[in-house]
């Protein structure tokens, strides 16, 4: 499924249902139905592996490493997106392939520049939808998931967290001084002693 | 009009079999239950509660755990003409658990305005359309629209509704308070001559039926609240008709076939149980409330002798004149935060545009019927980041690396969107039927969707579009974008048509009390029942015509004709 438009420009968010419907061709359902998934995933963490997905997420997104996102997208893989674990595996082994042949190095090796190229290259792919897609997810999602550590990806954007907001909040020019995770842990923007490890 | 022929079986599990337990199908069990009828509602999804509820983005719209089902299934296929091929398989199950669809609704909860009950007379016909005049009014509908927002828990505010049609009582609750976005959008609308008004919302702004007020937290659509807010039909009606004991809810069913006895009346329905087991539940009558696409696939696939084609289709009705409108939303963004993650789903909104409230001819348009505008939504459905990076960017700013980073971290609080709600005329040859090829994992085939916009529709959006253009401008947005039409293969939950109601069995599936022409002992509810679709969103239409039916049955019952 590498470096193929199929599928990828199908898939679309609603504003309506709350939820990516995802729509193939009738071939590309037939061979997504084809894939295989196993109940113990073969998946191996090997070191390239993680460094590509670590470099990979950081390109995606600057401060997606210090949010632990690849750390998300690693757990996810060997339990809820295990569906998509060929999808990765196709993923980063073009990644290397691509840094090899342009600056004949590994894709972590990289600096920002020889990464962004790289990424623009596969930018069509389902790699690359699935890479954003679990970025983001990695980024803004509870901390409980593993990344968005310390609340990083709330505080970059100003989102509060889990809270209910007393009627203060809807006035003019309201700022969050912080946020607040689902486990009721507190950062508050100005006293980073819970960022500094 | 329908006296109801019940099978001649004698060992009937229920009175009434009531297939899926949604906003439909919850209302039904209700209210028939209470009126001393023994009820067997199958619902496809698993027992949810509101403690499995939680402000957990990821849990909730963006991996759909919880209130939707499996998300790899195939739901439908789709292809824009009878003359092609499927071109696309979606897949990704609707709502489910009791309350379906409403569980994760956006609580908007409008009543369709009197001229939507008289498409044709008001609008007229359109080229290739299908339009015609519901054989229910307005007037008709009114007093379960009343029973629906004093159930469910409705909050809004009628007498700031410029175009309001007639009702018998206010809305039980005061509006919940707008937030500066919501201010902020309606200061600009004003600017403009509109009168903004609040939208009416399932949403409790004060404590109302042992539920709690809202606390404005924002998970709201895609969400269950976690303090009971939101009203829907699973926290009011199915859980009181839970306490009946004429009531019975089966979960985890997956009713494949209505069953006809040798007379061709409806029998029962055969469903896979948990472990995939068939059983075969009979009912002196039976309901079929599963949401628009899955209620006319059942009748599909339903086949017998009787009904070679599906059952109640033997003037070839069901699946026809399917349509659906579209919601998009344009993206404004401004110098100072807005913060429109903050509170209940349901805004304001400017109706000058929407149905006959004016004519497009003085605007020397040539469309009929008009649309619905809101603001100041967030993007998405509720307005969390990991939704709201899916949002498109503005021309010139990539969706990924340093330069997303900058936009994302000042655009997700400093935006708000204005929603356009378009309408869709019916037309002849767009339909629903079984696709040929692609199976589901229970190895039943899947509907097939044949569906396109009418020709009118890129101007009616274009139309609505640049209002909701102005508005954001006037607001003083830095930055506009956004708001293209969407595309005729992502179905949304506002569709109607397929089973529709009419007075005539050869242009239609019911009549006016839901009840299939051709099989007495057979009723459909929910949308697919509407012959045409608002401006307005279809829920609390769904809600008012279970209530009207159910009172149909309920004195049909007293006839004497069902030995309750």
């Amino acid at each position: 499924m590498n470096e193929r438009k199929a599928g990828i420009k199908y898939r679309r968010v609603r504003p309506l249902d709350g939820r990516l419907l995802v729509g193939y061709s009738v071939n590309d359902w037939k061979a997504v139905k084809g894939r295989k998934v196993s109940i113990y995933p073969r998946f191996k963490e090997t070191e390239l592996f993680v460094s590509t997905i670590k470099a990979a997420v950081d390109t995606m997104f600057p401060d997606a490493r210090k949010g632990r996102v690849d750390h998300y997208i690693i757990e996810s893989l060997q339990t809820v997106y295990r569906r998509e674990l060929s999808v990765y595996e196709e993923g980063v082994r073009r990644l290397n392939q691509l840094a090899n042949s342009m600056y004949s190095k590994a894709f972590h090796q990289l600096g920002e520049k020889g990464r962004t190229r790289i990424l623009e290259k596969l930018e069509e792919t389902e790699f690359f939808y699935t890479l954003r897609q679990h970025t983001m997810e990695g980024m803004f999602a509870d901390p409980k998931y593993g990344g968005n550590r310390n609340m990083v990806g709330w505080r970059l954007i100003g989102f509060p967290g889990a809270q209910f907001h007393p009627i203060t909040h809807t006035s003019r020019g309201w700022k969050t001084p912080g946020s607040v995770s689902l486990k009721g842990e507190r950062v508050r923007d100005g006293n980073n002693n819970l960022f500094r490890r | 009009m329908g006296t109801i022929i019940y099978s001649e079986d004698s060992n009937f599990d229920a009175d009434v079999v009531i297939v899926g337990c949604g906003c439909a199908g919850g209302i039904l069990s209700r209210e028939l239950s209470d009126a001393g009828l023994h009820v067997i509602a199958l619902e496809r999804g698993p027992n949810i509660t509101s403690e499995e509820y939680s402000m957990d983005e990821l849990k909730f719209p963006i991996r759909n755990k919880v209130l939707w089902g499996p998300q790899d299934e195939p739901r439908y296929t789709w292809r824009p003409n009878a003359e092609t091929e499927a071109e696309r398989v979606v897949t990704g199950w609707s709502g489910w658990g009791p309350g379906g669809d409403h569980l994760h609704w956006g609580a908007q909860s409008w009543r369709f305005q009197p001229a939507t009950f008289k498409a044709k007379t008001v609008f007229g016909q359109v080229e290739n359309g299908a339009m015609i005049d519901w054989p229910i009014t307005y007037e008709d509908l009114e007093p379960y629209y009343q029973r629906f927002e004093e159930r469910i828990g409705i909050s809004g505010d009628h007498t700031k509704d410029p175009n309001h049609p007639p009702r018998s009582g206010s809305y039980p609750m005061p509006p919940t308070v707008p937030g500066f976005a919501t201010r902020h959008f309606v200061k600009a609308a004003e600017a403009l001559g509109y009168k903004p008004f609040p939208v009416p919302g399932a949403i409790n702004s004060i404590d109302y039926d042992g539920r709690f007020a809202c606390g404005y937290c924002g998970f709201c659509q895609g969400f269950g609240c976690t303090v009971e807010a939101k009203g829907d039909v699973g926290l009011t009606e199915i859980r009181k008709a839970r306490i009946n004991p004429n009531f019975e809810l089966r979960t985890k069913c997956r009713v494949f076939e209505v069953t006809v006895d040798d007379n061709g009346n409806a029998k029962g329905v055969k469903y896979l149980d948990e472990n995939k087991q068939v059983v075969h539940v009979t009912g002196k009558m039976v309901i079929i409330a599963a949401n628009y696409l899955e209620s006319t696939h059942l009748m599909l696939i339903s086949k017998s002798p009787q009904f070679p084609n599906g059952i109640a289709n033997n003037h070839g009705q069901v699946g026809r004149y399917f349509h659906m409108r579209d919601i998009t939303q344009l993206i404004g963004l401004f110098k100072e935060p807005m913060n429109a993650f903050i509170g209940p789903t349901p805004r304001w909104a400017v109706n000058h545009f929407a149905d006959d409230n004016f004519s497009p001819k003085e605007y020397g348009e040539d469309f009929v019927m008009g649309g619905n505008i809101t603001g100041a939504d967030p993007y998405g459905l509720a307005g969390q980041p990991i939704e709201f990076s899916e949002a498109p960017t503005p021309v010139g700013v990539p969706n990924w690396g340093p330069a997303y980073r900058d936009f994302i971290s000042k655009a997700f609080t400093h935006h708000y969107t204005t929603r356009i709600y378009m309408t869709e005329p019916p037309q002849k040859d767009k339909f629903i039927d079984l696709d040929p090829e692609v199976i589901d994992s229970d190895g039943i085939p899947v509907p097939r969707v044949t569906f396109d916009w009418h020709p009118q529709t890129t101007k009616q959006h274009a139309f609505l579009r640049k209002r909701a253009y102005e508005i954001l401008e006037e607001a003083g947005a830095e930055k506009i974008w956004g708001g293209e039409l969407g595309e005729p293969w992502i179905l949304n939950s506002h569709s109607g048509g397929s089973t529709r109601m009419g007075n005539n069995p050869d242009e239609s599936v019911v009549n006016r009390y839901c009840q299939t022409h051709e099989v007495s002992n057979l009723f459909v509810v929910g949308s697919s029942c509407f012959p045409t679709i608002g401006a307005y969103n279809p829920a609390e239409t769904v809600g008012a015509l279970a209530y009207w039916v159910a009172e149909f049955i309920k004195k049909e019952v007293g006839k004497g004709e069902v030995k309750a």
